[in-house]
């Protein structure tokens, strides 16, 4: 995608956690791309980096342990180095705003939901008629007016994350940035909440970066998918193309594993071996110790990320495509 | 596989459990529910949050009292037992938790979490090492020899799941009551935890109830499904005829959540969600698209649909909304 398209372009991101005296890394010459009002997803297992990304743009980095170890960001034009914490901290709101997989954590317990919402709002307009952004954000993520008064944990769970949302809409994010929104939601409460932000990402036109492991939830709200594996972002494509062309194996296991199948045996059909763990950057392919198709190149050669076809829309980080 | 013939392992008949909640509001966490389950068998038991699924599995396990009912485990009602003799009954039906980091004390290595669910199984063990061995390997903590003397939060979130179902074999039970066994498990770990329960089954003949809110893992899993909303049992059937078929909105409402890979997903479940203002009837009334009058005023009673199913609704299945 030509740099016109988007509005947001992170390339070559890497963040490092230092533990036990030694840097590693978890994520590694990660990317994304981002069109006005289009809605991105970010998918792998537990463990792939998505998380460590999502917060690398958010600099919500763990200050203790965590350093971004390089990283472009553009955006609008702008350029900015992510290593740059204090310069990647003056976008959080206006620019990026994020709503997490446990709300509970992230709302204060004894403040009443009405004063979390309107010091979302000063935050970004100290001038703000604030009892009619209320309302319209209440609106916005269908609460009643009586939840106002409420305190957290008064709230169900879906109703907490609602509130979440009407709290990082209230700086008027350009990207909303959802770390597993629904993952601590049953599934009814999920469908609703993806409903929501669905209609509220037309409503304003707010472009998404939706993280999850689960296919399926991404592929309901976006048209773009970022695979990642091992801190690596290892495939990209239109949604289409991703769920029926995947060029990486990885990405043909998730997908075949998505849904709980059985094969002819009556077994569950898995994805066999343990997702890495965090080591020094490695030389060859991450998935290589779990992938049936390896050549012995891919034990040692990191392969570069190639075009797959979908004139360059779509492209893998395997050998096989390169 | 099933001996559907044989006596149920477990008998839950007309339990039910109301709370009252410190403003004095009763909660019906469950409605007067029965639920049996055969030798061998896998029942899944399916309900969004509060559905009352955990309250009814702790009735199961005699940790919580039902206000009325009986709880027979192999034919004996537990209520009636006295305090050893319930203690010493109870072994034969091992919890497996949701979480699986708030399941074990840290300070205890997973030899000792075994050695003292091994000392629960009647008889003497003559060498508990090689049976905790054993059973580590049952479950897939290869090779056992590195495990044993770990600490649980010394291993990864799928092997700790892994050692609570150990945890629950060293005790050697003939039925497994899992509460959300899967839940904040990735793919690869959720094929491989599902696998060891179908062996466990297979192998030993073990009974499992499975809690879950997800309708889809229910449908692949199990041998029958048990839908539940707030306290009611709303259907339940063999679990292949009921998610290809359902009788009763909610599990139409259930299934049609799911997020599947293909398909514009969100608009079909739009369809199916609505809220209107409680009734005194049916529970689900509020947010059934398929509710008639009737339904705000009246309980449903059970229907039976063939020789193996049943529903609570006043509306027949082919008259709901599909969605
Ligand atoms: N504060 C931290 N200190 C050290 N290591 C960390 C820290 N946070 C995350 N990690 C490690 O970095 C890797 C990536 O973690 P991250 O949370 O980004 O993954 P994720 O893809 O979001 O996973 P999940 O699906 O489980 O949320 C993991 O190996 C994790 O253990
Ligand atoms: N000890 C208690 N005191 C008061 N109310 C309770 C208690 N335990 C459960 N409840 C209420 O009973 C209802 C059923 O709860 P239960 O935990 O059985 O639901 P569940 O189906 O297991 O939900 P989840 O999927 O969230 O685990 C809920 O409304 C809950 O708030
Ligand atoms: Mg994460
Ligand atoms: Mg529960």
């Amino acid at each position: 995608m030509s740099a016109a398209d988007s509005m947001l372009r992170i390339r070559d991101l890497s963040v490092v956690y230092e533990i036990d005296g030694r840097e590693l890394f978890a994520v590694k010459n990660a990317f994304i791309d981002l069109k006005m009002g289009e809605g991105v997803g970010i998918v792998g297992e537990s463990g792939s980096g998505k998380s460590t990304f999502a917060r690398a743009m958010m600099a919500l980095l763990p200050a203790t342990n965590a350093r971004v170890a390089s990283g472009v960001m553009e955006i609008d034009g702008v350029s900015y180095d992510m290593v740059d914490k204090s310069g990647m901290a003056r976008l959080r709101g206006r620019t990026f705003a994020m709503v997490f997989q446990d709300p509970l954590s992230y709302l204060n317990p004894l403040m009443t939901i009405r004063s979390q919402i309107v010091e979302a709002i000063r935050l970004n307009d100290p001038s703000a008629n604030v009892d009619h952004r209320v309302r319209e954000l209440l609106d916005l993520v269908r609460l009643p007016q009586r939840c106002l008064t409420a305190y957290p944990h008064e709230l169900s769970g879906g109703m907490r994350q609602r509130v979440l949302i009407a709290i990082a809409l209230g700086c008027r994010p350009k990207v909303l940035i959802a770390d597993e929104p629904t993952t601590a939601l049953d599934v009814t409460t999920q469908a609703e909440i993806l409903a929501l932000i669905k209609d509220i990402k037309r409503e304003i036109g707010m472009s998404l970066v939706l993280i999850s492991h689960d296919l399926g939830v991404v592929s309901s709200l976006c048209e773009r998918v970022f695979v990642m594996y091992g801190g690596y972002t290892i495939e990209t494509g239109a949604r289409e193309k991703i769920l029926s062309t995947p060029a990486h194996p990885y990405t043909q296991a998730l997908i075949h594993t998505a849904r709980a199948v059985r094969g002819e045996d009556g077994r569950f059909v898995t994805l066999s071996g343990d997702v890495p763990r965090l080591v020094e950057a490695g030389k060859g392919c991450p998935f290589a110790p779990r992938c049936g198709v390896a050549m012995p190149q891919c034990d040692t050669v990191l392969p570069s990320l190639a075009h797959v076809n979908d004139n360059g829309r779509h492209s893998a980080r395997c050998h096989m495509h390169s | 596989m099933i001996a559907v013939d044989a006596a149920p392992v477990l008998e839950l008949d007309e339990v039910e459990r109301t709370f009252v909640g410190r403003d004095g509001s009763e909660v019906k966490a469950v409605r007067p529910s029965r639920l049996h389950i055969a030798p061998g068998e896998i029942v899944a038991l399916v309900g969004e949050s509060g559905s009352g699924k955990s309250t009814l599995a702790k009735i199961a396990l005699a940790l919580e009292l039902p206000d009325k009912g009986s709880v027979r485990l192999e034919g004996r009602d537990l209520l009636r037992l006295s305090k050893r003799e319930l203690r010493r009954r109870r072994i034969a039906m091992q919890p497996v938790f949701q979480d699986p980091t708030a399941a074990f004390n840290p300070r205890r290595s997973i030899r000792q979490v075994l050695y003292e669910a091994i000392a629960c199984r009647s008889g003497h063990t003559a060498d508990p090492e090689r049976l905790a061995l054993e059973i580590l390997h049952r479950v897939g903590l290869t090779p056992a020899a590195n495990f044993i003397d770990r600490y649980p939060h010394e291993i990864s979130g799928g092997q700790r799941q892994r050692l609570g179902i150990a945890r629950a074999l060293a005790a050697k039970p003939k039925i497994i009551i899992a509460d959300e066994p899967l839940s904040g498990a990735d793919v690869s770990i959720r094929g491989q935890i599902l696998n060891l329960l179908l062996d466990l089954r297979r192998e030993e003949g073990l009974s499992i109830l499975f809690i879950t809110h997800d309708i889809s893992i229910a449908e692949v899993f199990a041998d029958r499904v048990v839908v539940m909303y707030r306290g009611m049992i709303v259907e339940e059937g063999p679990a292949s005829e009921v998610l290809k078929n359902p009788a009763h909105p909610y599990t139409r409402l259930l299934w049609a959540a799911v997020p599947h890979i293909d398909g514009d997903d969100i608009e079909a479940v739009r369809r199916l969600i609505i809220a209107r203002p409680e009734g005194s009837g049916c529970p689900f009334y509020s947010r059934c698209v398929s509710a008639i009058e009737r339904c705000a005023q009246e309980m449903p009673g059970s229907h039976s649909l063939g020789q193996t199913r049943q529903y609570r609704c006043f509306v027949q299945p082919q008259n709901q909304i599909a969605g």
